[in-house]
């Protein structure tokens, strides 16, 4: 049976969205840039989880931005998925966290500065590929434990 | 469904919204300082229960309510509850109500007196003191997610 994947982190658009495409298609460092809807305002702003992709199994991949504090939001949405579904693993949850994340969290509210949109973009995704392994490494335990 | 009563710490206005919404407190008069007490988790959570969805009881028209404490994180876990509970195939079984609005200065400070400092002999009945303060606010948030509610069951 097919389940969904959620990638949660501080902000989705940003981490989570690596891993999921990582998880997807082992993209590499150079390929962050052109990922659609890395550091969208308006999906953020949303706070509705994304459908990034189905992978070889016919599980979804989604991605969600829950704010700065993850373990918590980690915590209600894992007890959510049990009020409803006690019985099956329907929700597998894997927070990515990475370096510089409040950053991010900083530069993401620039962001909407419309003159500082493009600046800010490029630092996230300078700041992302640095950790680039770090976020990679996160995934592959979530594969290894699958 | 699955209602959830949230505010800051889940420990005041929504465990008394959620104990109106139950029955446990009469809405035609405001509850008196013992009757707070005795509520289940009324001023008695702690850090660790911050985003614990904890089970107050069943309503009347059988729907599981619940509380919870998502610190200063405002309407977007309502949005974070609803769009996970999509993903789990059961995006109209559940409603996330925001106490927040409701929450007066009384309330907050008594509340952080009492939770994070843990001075609840100094805490508490100033925290009692603005729950009774807001206590019609709360029947009348209630009783509008009932209305919603009956609305829903017809």
């Amino acid at each position: 049976m097919s389940m969904n994947i959620l990638f949660i982190g501080t902000q989705g658009v940003y981490h989570p969205l690596i891993a999921a495409q990582w998880y997807l298609h082992s993209i590499i460092p150079s390929q962050i840039k052109d990922i659609p809807f890395l550091g969208s305002l308006s999906i953020e702003e949303h706070g509705q989880p994304l459908l990034v992709g189905i992978d070889e199994w016919g599980n979804k991949v989604y991605i969600l931005g829950v704010g700065y504090d993850v373990t918590m939001a980690e915590k209600s949405i894992q007890q959510l998925a049990e009020i409803f579904h006690p019985a099956d693993e329907y929700l597998a949850v894997q927070t990515i966290r990475t370096r510089g994340e409040y950053w991010l969290f900083l530069l993401h509210r620039l962001a909407r500065i419309p003159f500082l949109l493009e600046f800010c973009q490029r630092l996230a995704v300078a700041l992302l590929q640095l950790n680039f392994d770090f976020i990679c490494g996160q995934v592959q335990r979530f594969k290894n434990n699958f | 469904m699955v209602i959830i009563y949230h505010c800051f710490g889940g420990s005041h206005s929504s465990v008394t919204a959620a104990a109106i919404h139950l029955g446990m407190l009469r809405k035609d008069r405001i509850p008196s300082a013992r009757e707070l007490n005795e509520l289940p988790y009324y001023d008695k959570t702690s850090e660790a229960d911050f985003g614990t969805i904890r089970y107050m009881g069943k309503d009347e028209w059988d729907n599981d309510v619940y509380i919870l404490g998502k610190k200063s994180m405002g309407d977007r876990y309502n949005a974070i509850l609803t769009g996970v509970a999509a993903l789990l195939g059961q995006s109209t079984a559940i409603l996330p109500v925001n106490c927040m609005s409701h929450v007066n200065w009384s309330m907050k400070i008594g509340g952080f007196i009492s939770r994070r400092l843990q001075i609840e002999f100094l805490g508490r009945p100033i925290v009692i003191w603005g729950t009774q303060k807001a206590f019609y606010h709360l029947v009348k948030l209630v009783e509008e997610v009932q209305a919603y509610l009956r609305h829903v069951a017809v």
